[in-house]
């Protein structure tokens, strides 16, 4: 709770604009405690940026999509962001989170560094090819791979 | 063999193939060009389906996000260290 401050300026970098820093970091609180990943955490401060730096580019990419769903709004405000929670509270978020590390354990490893890389550290193509050492033509077709497995989890999202 | 652990699934869903182009080209581009915005919104209202599969690979790609990385791998560092050694 002490490093709420630091996580809020991780949010604001992304979603500054918006004003939604406050949202972003309690809805990370809410992942962070009700476990969203059981698995080894190494740096929980790390991890934590790191939770509140993806919901952010989520928000971001929710306005985006949604804001044709809302031609306006009656005070003038800028629209919020239709709330999904009716859709999420169905949703087993650790059992779906289980069955994506298990989808992401069984790429070859190569592969599944290529799609961290592009993945949580928002590198290009070209820069994970040059890092490891492969074609650019390579690291799209590792991704292709990547993204079609994790693309078959969508059953649990049906159940 | 890697072959033996994971076989990349042939995908028979096309809408679902084009969700996750969507998803990637936006996680390049990010959410400040507007043409790109009217491109993907006009695809997402163009079938309901679209927007389900969208919606879907959305959930799954935050998710991913929430996955710690492993280790940087000894290729990246013994790279990482002959870069660093090399006068430019």
């Amino acid at each position: 709770m002490t490093r709420r401050s630091e996580l809020k300026v991780v949010a604001a970098k992304i979603v500054g604009r918006y004003g939604l820093v406050d949202d972003v970091v309690q809805d990370a609180y809410l992942k962070l405690a009700e476990g969203v990943w059981a698995g080894e955490i190494r740096d929980p401060f790390a991890y934590c940026c790191q939770v509140v730096r993806h919901l952010a580019f989520d928000y971001c990419r929710r306005r985006v999509v949604e804001s044709t769903h809302i031609v306006s709004s009656p005070n003038g405000q800028l629209p919020e962001v239709r709330s999904d929670a009716a859709i999420e509270s169905r949703i087993d978020h650790r059992r779906l989170i289980a069955q994506i590390a298990n989808v992401l354990e069984r790429l070859p490893p190569r592969t599944r560094r290529a799609f961290e890389l592009y993945r949580l550290e928002g590198r290009s193509q070209r820069e994970i090819a040059s890092q490891l050492g492969v074609s650019a033509t390579l690291v799209n077709f590792m991704l292709k791979d990547a993204t079609r497995a994790l693309s078959a989890c969508k059953d649990a999202l049906d159940n | 063999m890697p072959s033996m652990t994971f076989k990349p699934l042939p995908s028979c869903d096309p809408c679902r193939d084009a969700a996750w182009c969507w998803i990637q080209r936006q996680h390049e581009i990010g959410f400040e060009d507007e043409a790109f915005n009217a491109e993907l919104n006009a695809w997402l209202q163009a079938d309901p389906a679209n927007r389900a599969a969208y919606d879907q690979a959305a959930r799954i790609w935050l998710l991913t996000g929430f996955i710690p990385a492993l280790e940087q791998t000894s290729e990246e560092r013994a790279r990482a260290n002959e870069s660093g050694s090399t006068p430019r």
